[in-house]
């Protein structure tokens, strides 16, 4: 080959090259799809549901949250001992702690996730996807958007509400925050859309109509729709799938159980590390760990903690690192409704005690007695949640929203019942206004 | 180095070569031109010799070189275009002396007409060959900004990767050890940083091949990673080239923004006759300074502590109830709330644990080379062994290593070349982080010292959140390991289609099997009870750079003023990673460790694949050996971003002027050399980013049941927002240097300052989490570097048996961000805080002002001006950052007769660490039995009047419960004797005897002597390898101080 045809080759090989390159520089990704093909039939719909639940399970319900909000109840220390603890339990957040800005973000992660679905479910046009699934699916979604809500308003108070899904990063800015009554308004409706369209079935670690009602009792307890939350109750107990089962054990899959979240060794329920191995996060105090067991006060649920031979106390709640995490459990829904026939505006004190009994009974206490007064019976309640959910993340909110945070946790100052907006995202989109008394951001 | 006795090889077949040299001088010779034959006038012919004579690094013929055939006084020079011919009573073979001003004088034997021979400049600073990407270039001749580092000098710091031994040696390039463990990541950043989260590194070539070095480790090692470098072993190096200015680094485009470190190994030579045997053997210990490892408090101290914060606390918030009466550390049988007290504070015992981590460690090196080469082929084979223990209990790094370079001349046209590095690495690593996942250092560190080793009935006692120290240095029971195995390699071939017209197409490949395992047996706690018993972790990962070039270079005298030179290439190069994982929980019992026999089986697997395209070209302009002018052009395409944006494109141009070359100058004696050189253009950056930052994504990594018993099915949830628009990160840089050599180079300096300006800069922009993401890569931010750089180099004496010779350099960053749409902060704890006007990732406090002598508490400064004992967000600010204000190293090396004494220094001044490990040791109490206490705990306040800066010890209020207080925040300047050694080369009349070349017998001491106001282990330290985390120091071992003995024996 002589020189000249040399060169041309080598030009032909470079302008040959050229014309491959566009191929060469496209790459797809092997772990991920691209945001066009993502729910288009039944399988993708179910899919994404999935995520939305995973979200739920292992986003908003993640071990921090419930380690922060068990703290704040103040029966329960972090062996930690990270300063951040010392801002939990003194009550002095500031908004530039981190673990803030990681509950905002997966709750509204979660949000995002259900945003989706709701958009996109109705539009797909599947012959293997029927009305009923369909709807089923977008009832789940809408449950679990109210519960990230319900939660991210318990939290933060005062938050904006999206409902479409985000596209552009624009989609979200400027826009006001809600207070934290029109967020439950906004929990209240999706909930009753939800209703109707979830399937009567008891599936314990799915949301069916069931779940969604109770869920909507819990709510109204907020709202001080006390009638509303006591019909809503009555519903679901009439289903014999739910009862209370003695002795008591801890209720996953059980008839205990409304709605529990599932997990795998892929996905692990972080909470178990928090309590459970060697060396566990969280640690029972010991007035709670003597409360529970103490025959007349915690009765069977002592097994909720334990004392090792070390001395140690170690909360027993998730055997494994694949248990169940609760969310829902039958006792609450007994608590529930004796708190609310207490509070409606004719009270039903022997309804109440009942109900407090009930859950007594199965946990092998004494009873209490039917004579007590009003003021007694909501103190009853409270002494019985504590010990019922002495692992579970419900005596901050039990405190807050019942205002008895001054006289248990000597808590004074409201603007402290909620948490402060994460300083970053108040940064990333000033149009949010930091709850008051927490500074300017 | 090594002189052949004349006369043994003169006539031998093969080695037709006398050499005298230096190592690195190689010659070529060539059979080239076609025999013509002529007629002749002399009676006796026995030979006729035709030839040329070209520049080794121009490829022009040089006019007037002697040619002068040894014993006979037959002198001939060469025509204008260095060409020659001579008829000789002389029959083949016979030797030529070939001499010329300002070139090495070299011999060559003829054995056959026509020769081409290439001729070296003399060796001095000015004819030194620089590497540049795609090419080679005699250091006058260089226009940009490129400082050429000789291995021979480095290679000796007992460090693992040869990034980490550059530090100290080259203007502009900061190099931060994280850690005193070998084999861990380095941080090498040239002039500045410029990406907020693309990748700040350079580009590493070693070879022609675009080598990986992000590392591919997966472990939970607490932020540390491994350096992908630390495999290639620097006894292979020749030299290394760093590439700083637009002119220089725009041949690399797209990944050129962050320097260039160009590394070239050694290869062959052609007609080196006797083989070249080198035999290097060293012997270390190192150990940790004890002075500087941290001190602790002892049991009483610790219990003392914290009976008082616990006393304080109840006093400032009575609600509680914590009371002397109730404090933690009283009487055991004092029985209270059904909990016993852990005994009175004098009654607590000290256990150390820090001996229990710490060694001598032993450092082992054995390198042999063999060089050699014929007339058609030449090779350099490095073999080595290195076996570096690290001072932390059990960190080992093992590297085995095997070196072919090859070249081969298939014919006076084509040149086949091969160079190829086969490494195995294999690593015994620590943790280096908290918590559950137990980090080695921090298991001992951090325990608290009351704490007992073991329980009363034997069995290992842990704190609250450590693991047993035992446990963890034991690798029976815990065993941490990475083996890889490494090949780079790069196969060309090379085309003289006409004289000057090259051609040359190459294959690389940089493949790398990463094999991680991790084992944690029954007695552990990821391992033991009540998880399943056992647990073992397997990563493979194999990463795979392929890449294909070819370039067509020209270098044409235009006529006897002027010089051009032109390349032009393409590129193609993809980069695939993938990762697989399983993990086995539940053994029989310990004896079984793999995975098959676990009753609990999980997998993961994953992919990611880029590829780049590009096409460049140079153009070099010469006028006078006075005037160059260099252009530079690359188009990059990169499959990372957005169809809109995909090509990006980069130009550079320089110039210089050698002024020495004036009239004016010529005949100065002060003045040997006067360079001014000026570049500018622009390079761009990708590095770092996720393969597919572009695209919007869903993972499938969300699976939730459908029921109760379903088991798990697969989910998907929205991961990334996508951004069509994302490009190239650029940066446009200007450079102006001056190289300046004074008394025949006996001092040389080369000064230069720059201006690096990024625009479009790649950021994780954060976005309102309402949105369901928490950030998105965008071109968002402009970013600027200036800075100065110095490097001086003198001879101060030359004698015959005496020389010293001294070398400095320094260099000044100044780094700032210019524009910002809001705010940056890094990671959850947010330390560090990127805002516009400020350097890059300045750290971000609240500002303890002092300790009020009255009540103890600590005082802050507000934002509005006030003072006071509380904080919001809003008074944090900006104090100070990572970047130290200059920084570099001098060194000296004397040498007299046989003995030669060497000493490196590397400081820098004015950058700032925070102490992240006293922050969570100088806890106040607060952490009680989690932490263990430093000891400069105990100058807290407790009385009224008490002067200090470390507060009274309460959880309540802001004194200890404040993670980003500017109390911990520290000076980090600092000045090590980095390496001194001294060294011995026995007399050639003994050597002589043994039939040995040179034989060097040496000590060398690491880090004998460092000064730092900082109070903690080093001032180095980083925790993290991320480039936005570092200048946190976590608590990491520090830099070992070591000695080691060694021969180096040629033959």
């Amino acid at each position: 080959m002589n020189t000249k045809n040399k060169t041309l080759l080598f030009l032909l090989l470079i302008s040959s090259s050229l014309f491959s390159c566009k191929k060469y520089l496209e790459v797809s990704p092997y772990d991920t799809i691209p945001d066009e093909t993502t729910i288009y039939d039944r399988s993708s719909a179910e899919a994404a549901v999935r995520g939305a639940y995973r979200g739920l399970a292992s986003l908003n319900y993640g071990s921090a949250f419930q380690n922060t909000i068990l703290q704040s109840g103040g029966d329960i220390k972090s062996l930690n001992n990270a300063q951040t603890d010392l801002n939990v339990i003194n009550y002095d957040l500031r908004s530039d702690i981190a673990f803030l800005s990681t509950y905002w973000g997966n709750f509204y992660n979660t949000i995002n996730r259900t945003n989706h679905i709701i958009e996109k479910v109705p539009l797909v046009t599947d012959n293997k996807l029927g009305n009923d699934l369909k709807n089923q699916l977008l009832g789940e979604a809408y449950a679990i958007r109210a519960l990230s809500y319900f939660d991210l308003a318990r939290v933060f108070g005062n938050v904006q509400i999206f409902l479409t899904p985000t596209n552009v990063v624009a989609d979200k800015l400027g826009v006001k925050q809600s207070t934290q009554a029109e967020v439950f308004a906004q929990v209240l409706e999706d909930l009753n859309k939800a209703e109707p369209l979830l399937p009567t079935t008891i599936v314990r670690n799915r949301i069916t109509r069931s779940t969604a009602v109770a869920l909507r009792a819990r709510l109204y307890l907020y709202q001080k729709k006390y009638t509303e939350a006591e019909a809503d109750i009555n519903t679901v107990l009439a289903n014999p799938g739910y009862k209370l089962i003695k002795p008591f054990n801890l209720a996953a899959g059980t008839s205990e159980s409304v709605l529990e979240l599932s997990y795998s060794v892929n996905d692990v329920n972080a909470g178990y590390a928090q309590w459970n191995t060697s060396n566990r996060a969280l640690e029972p105090k010991a007035v709670i760990h003597n409360l529970l067991n103490d025959p007349a006060v915690g009765g069977d649920r002592k097994i909720l903690s334990v004392k090792n031979a070390a001395g140690q106390f170690i909360g027993g709640i998730y055997p494994t690192n694949t248990s169940a995490g609760y969310i829902i459990r039958t006792a609450e829904l007994f608590l529930n409704r004796a708190e609310a026939r207490v509070l409606k505006t004719v009270p039903d004190l022997s309804g109440a005690i009942a109900d407090i009994n009930a859950v007594r009974v199965r946990s092998s206490v004494p009873e209490i007695s039917a004579s007590l007064n009003k003021d007694e019976v909501l103190l009853a309640i409270e002494n019985e949640r504590r010990v019922e959910f002495a692992l579970e993340p419900f005596r901050w909110f039990d405190l807050v929203r019942t205002g008895r945070a001054p006289a248990v946790l000597n808590l004074n100052d409201p603007n402290k019942y909620i948490f402060p907006i994460p300083a970053g995202e108040i940064i990333a989109d000033p149009s949010l206004v930091q709850n008051p008394g927490y500074g300017r951001n | 180095m090594q002189n052949f006795k004349k006369g043994k090889h003169l006539y031998s077949a093969y080695s037709l070569l006398k050499k005298t040299l230096l190592l690195k001088s190689s010659i070529v010779v060539m059979i080239f031109l076609p025999l013509i034959s002529f007629s002749q006038t002399q009676p006796l012919i026995n030979s006729t010799l035709k030839g040329q004579i070209i520049d080794a690094v121009t490829k022009l013929g040089i006019p007037g070189v002697s040619i002068h055939i040894t014993g006979t006084t037959h002198v001939v020079q060469t025509d204008k275009n260095g060409k020659f011919d001579f008829v000789t009573g002389q029959k083949f073979p016979y030797t030529l002396e070939i001499t010329y001003v300002g070139y090495e004088k070299k011999q060559v034997v003829a054995n056959g007409s026509p020769i081409l021979v290439e001729l070296k400049e003399s060796a001095s600073q000015l004819n030194d060959v620089v590497v540049v990407g795609y090419g080679a270039q005699t250091r006058k001749s260089v226009v940009g900004a490129i400082v050429k580092v000789n291995a021979a000098e480095t290679k000796q710091i007992p460090v693992a990767s040869f990034d980490a031994q550059l530090q100290g040696r080259a203007a502009g390039v900061q190099v931060g050890t994280y850690s005193g463990s070998p084999g861990e990541g380095v941080k090498v950043q040239v002039r500045g940083t410029a990406s907020i989260n693309a990748s700040n590194e350079p580009l590493y070539v070693i070879d022609g091949v675009f080598v990986n070095n992000n590392s591919l480790s997966t472990l939970d090692l607490g932020g540390k990673k491994t350096s992908p470098l630390a495999d290639i072993n620097p006894a292979d190096i020749e030299s290394i080239e760093v590439l700083k200015d637009a002119s220089a680094i725009a041949i690399y485009g797209s990944r050129g923004a962050n320097g260039v470190i160009l590394v070239t190994t050694k290869r062959g030579e052609y007609l080196l006759g006797k083989t070249k045997y080198n035999l290097e053997i060293s012997h270390g210990w190192q150990k940790a300074d004890p002075d500087r490892l941290w001190e602790l408090t002892t049991g009483p101290e610790h219990a003392m502590l914290v009976n008082e914060q616990w006393v304080n606390s109840g006093k400032d918030k009575p609600s509680l109830n914590q009371t002397y009466e109730n404090r933690p550390f009283r009487p055991v049988t004092d029985v209270i709330n059904g909990v016993p007290g852990r005994g009175n504070p004098e009654d607590q015992q000290t256990y150390d644990r820090l001996s229990r981590v710490f060694r001598t460690a032993q450092v082992k090196n054995y390198d042999l080379s063999i060089q050699g080469g014929s007339e058609k082929i030449r090779y350099n084979i490095g073999a080595g062994y290195t076996d570096q223990e690290g001072i932390l209990k059990p960190a080992d790094f093992q590297r085995g290593s095997f070196k072919l370079n090859l070249d081969s001349k298939l014919n006076d046209k084509v040149t086949l070349s091969s160079s190829n590095g086969v490494y195995r690495t294999f690593r015994q690593q620590v943790r280096g982080g908290a918590g559950q996942q137990a980090g080695h250092l921090l298991a001992a560190l951090h325990h608290p010292t009351y704490l007992p080793l073991y329980n009363a009935d034997g069995t290992p006692a842990r704190g609250s959140i450590y693991e047993n120290i035992d446990n963890l240095v034991n690798t029976d029971i815990t065993n941490i390991s990475t083996t890889s195995i490494r090949y780079i390699g790069n196969q060309f071939i090379e085309v003289n289609i006409l004289p000057g017209l090259k051609f040359k197409s190459s294959i690389g490949l940089d493949y790398d099997n990463y094999n991680e395992r991790e084992f944690f047996n029954d007695q552990t706690i990821i391992g033991g009870s009540p998880n399943p018993l056992g647990y073992r972790k397997e990563v493979f990962t194999t990463s795979t750079i392929i890449q294909n070039e070819q370039t067509l270079s020209y270098v044409k005298a235009l006529n006897s003023r002027q010089n051009i030179t032109v390349l032009i290439g393409n590129s193609i190069q993809s980069t695939d990673v993938k990762v697989a994982q399983e993990v086995g929980q539940g053994f029989p019992n310990n004896f079984f460790q793999q995975i098959s026999a676990a009753s609990v089986r999980t997998a993961d697997q994953r992919r990611s694949k880029s590829t780049l395209a590009s096409f460049f070209g140079r153009l070099n302009y010469s006028l006078d050996n006075k005037y160059f002018l260099e252009g530079v052009i690359r188009a990059d395409g990169s499959s990372k971003f957005g169809a809109n944006n995909r090509w990006g494109f980069f130009p550079g141009i320089g110039a210089s002027w050698r002024i020495k070359q004036e009239a004016f100058l010529q005949n100065s004696e002060t003045i040997s050399e006067f360079k001014l050189r000026l570049s500018a253009g622009s390079a761009g950056n990708q590095n770092g980013i996720n393969d597919y930052a572009a695209l919007g994504l869903w993972s499938g990594s969300a699976a939730y049941p459908d029921n109760l018993t379903s088991g798990p099915k697969p989910g998907v949830a929205p991961a990334q927002l996508k951004n069509p628009d994302l490009k190239w990160e650029k940066t446009t840089t200007y450079n102006a240097g001056i190289d300046l050599g004074l008394f025949k180079d006996r001092l040389f300096l080369n000064f230069d300052a720059y201006y690096k300006y990024t625009t479009d800069a790649l950021l994780y922009l954060p976005v309102p989490q309402s949105t369901g993401y928490s950030s998105t890569l965008a071109n968002a931010g402009e970013v600027s570097n200036k800075g100065i750089e110095l490097a001086i180099t003198g001879t101060i004496i030359k004698s015959k048996d005496f020389e010293w010779s001294a070398n400095f350099n320094i260099s000044r960053n100044v780094n700032r961000a210019e524009k910002l749409v809001s705010p940056i902060t890094f990671e959850a704890r947010e330390y560090r805080r990127t805002q516009e006007g400020a350097a890059l990732g300045s750290f971000w406090l609240y500002k303890q002002l002092y300790v009020d002598p009255t009540t103890g508490d600590a005082i802050f400064q507000h934002a509005d001006g006030t003072t006071g004992t509380t904080v919001t967000t809003a008074d944090r600010q900006l104090m100070g950052n990572l970047i130290p204000d200059f920084f570099g190293g001098f060194s000296n090396n004397i040498s007299y007769k046989g003995f030669d004494f060497n000493v490196l220094f590397t400081y820098q001044y004015g950058n700032k660490v925070f102490n992240f490990n006293k922050y969570i040791l100088e806890g106040g109490g607060t952490r009680d039995a989690s932490r263990s206490i430093l000891k400069s705990q105990l100058n807290r306040w407790q009385k009224e009047g008490d002067i200090t800066n470390t507060p009274r010890v309460t959880s309540v209020g802001n004194n200890y419960n404040i993670e980003q207080n500017s109390r911990y925040l520290e000076d980090g300047s600092f000045i090590r004797l980095k390496a001194a050694s001294l060294g011995y080369t026995l007399p050639a009349s003994v050597t002589s005897k043994v039939r040995l070349g040179k034989v060097r017998l040496y000590v060398l001491g690491t880090n004998l002597w460092l000064k730092t106001k900082y109070s903690g282990a080093d001032p180095e330290s980083s925790g993290s390898a991320g480039q936005n985390l570092d200048g946190l120091d976590t608590a990491t071992p520090p830099q070992p101080r070591g000695i080691q003995f060694g021969a180096n024996i040629s033959f």
